[in-house]
């Protein structure tokens, strides 16, 4: 696959990933649309990683995997506090889940 | 035999990502997404980064695991509760605007530059530089970041015991 077409793709999971995270409520899928956005960030740095022959990109790839690690278990936890509360997964008036 | 495999998974990668925002059941999503971050996995492999692919195979699949049925059966949420969703509309609006001119782009891109891409990344790819390994990089240049990511984790498992714990 060329560099071209791994940068497409990125930027098709990126744009695909930022739709779901602008449309949906659904704290679920709210996740996966991040996942999807961090997918595409993964396949660039490890385009560019080959590209110039610098394992810095892959190393960088396994911070975005550590970051997403950590927002999934925040994430866990709000989305536990929200349907205790108001027994929805919708993150609609999250802001009013007193911790 | 390698381009035909490599197509396949980035078409497996984007439709995963594609079911994942558009099934109204989430576990149903679950699953395009699951197909989604194998197809990455895979395709990061096939760029030479194994560790990275491993990780991220293993990282977010499992990530995403815990996310979805923790939340569906633990909570016990009911079938309607987890189909009855609004869609936000002033986010279709946006997601539209974002995607249209993106894909346009892409597009464009591809047919114009193919080319000269493929040229530099030819060029790159044969000059005499020597790829180190991540490990080295990691215990190298990368060595505070590690540390500070060993800080993010234990903020995120106090921040996760904070927010779910019961009240009384």
């Amino acid at each position: 696959m060329s560099l071209l077409a791994t940068e497409v793709l990125a930027l098709l999971m990126l744009a695909t990933g930022a739709s779901g995270f602008l449309m949906r409520r659904n704290a679920i899928v709210l996740f996966m649309s991040l996942q999807s956005m961090m997918c595409g960030a993964c396949l660039l740095f490890a385009a560019y990683a080959r590209l110039h022959r610098d394992a810095s990109g892959e190393v960088a790839i396994l911070f975005v995997i550590a970051m997403a690690l950590v927002q999934s278990s925040v994430g866990l936890g709000l989305a536990i506090a929200n349907f205790r509360s108001k027994r929805r997964l919708d993150v609609d008036g999250t802001e009013e889940v007193s911790p | 035999m390698m381009a035909l495999l490599t197509w396949t998974l980035a078409i497996t990668a984007l439709l995963g990502a594609f079911l994942a925002i558009v099934r109204k059941n989430p576990i149903r999503g679950a699953v395009g997404q699951f197909a989604s971050i194998l197809a990455v996995a895979g395709l990061l492999a096939l760029q030479g980064s194994e560790l990275a692919a491993v990780t991220l195979a293993i990282g977010f699949g499992s990530a995403l695991c815990v996310f979805a049925l923790t939340v569906v059966m633990l909570l016990d949420v009911p079938e309607t509760e987890r189909e009855q969703e609004r869609v936000s509309r002033p986010g279709v609006v946006l997601s539209l605007f974002l995607l249209a001119p993106l894909t346009a782009l892409c597009c464009g891109a591809f047919m114009s530059a193919e080319e000269d891409m493929n040229r530099i990344s030819t060029e790159l790819a044969e000059s005499n530089l020597e790829r180190s390994a991540p490990g080295d990089v990691l215990a190298g240049s990368w060595i505070y970041a590690f540390e500070a990511a060993s800080f993010l984790f234990l903020a995120g498992i106090v921040a996760t015991l904070f927010l779910a714990r019961r009240r009384s």
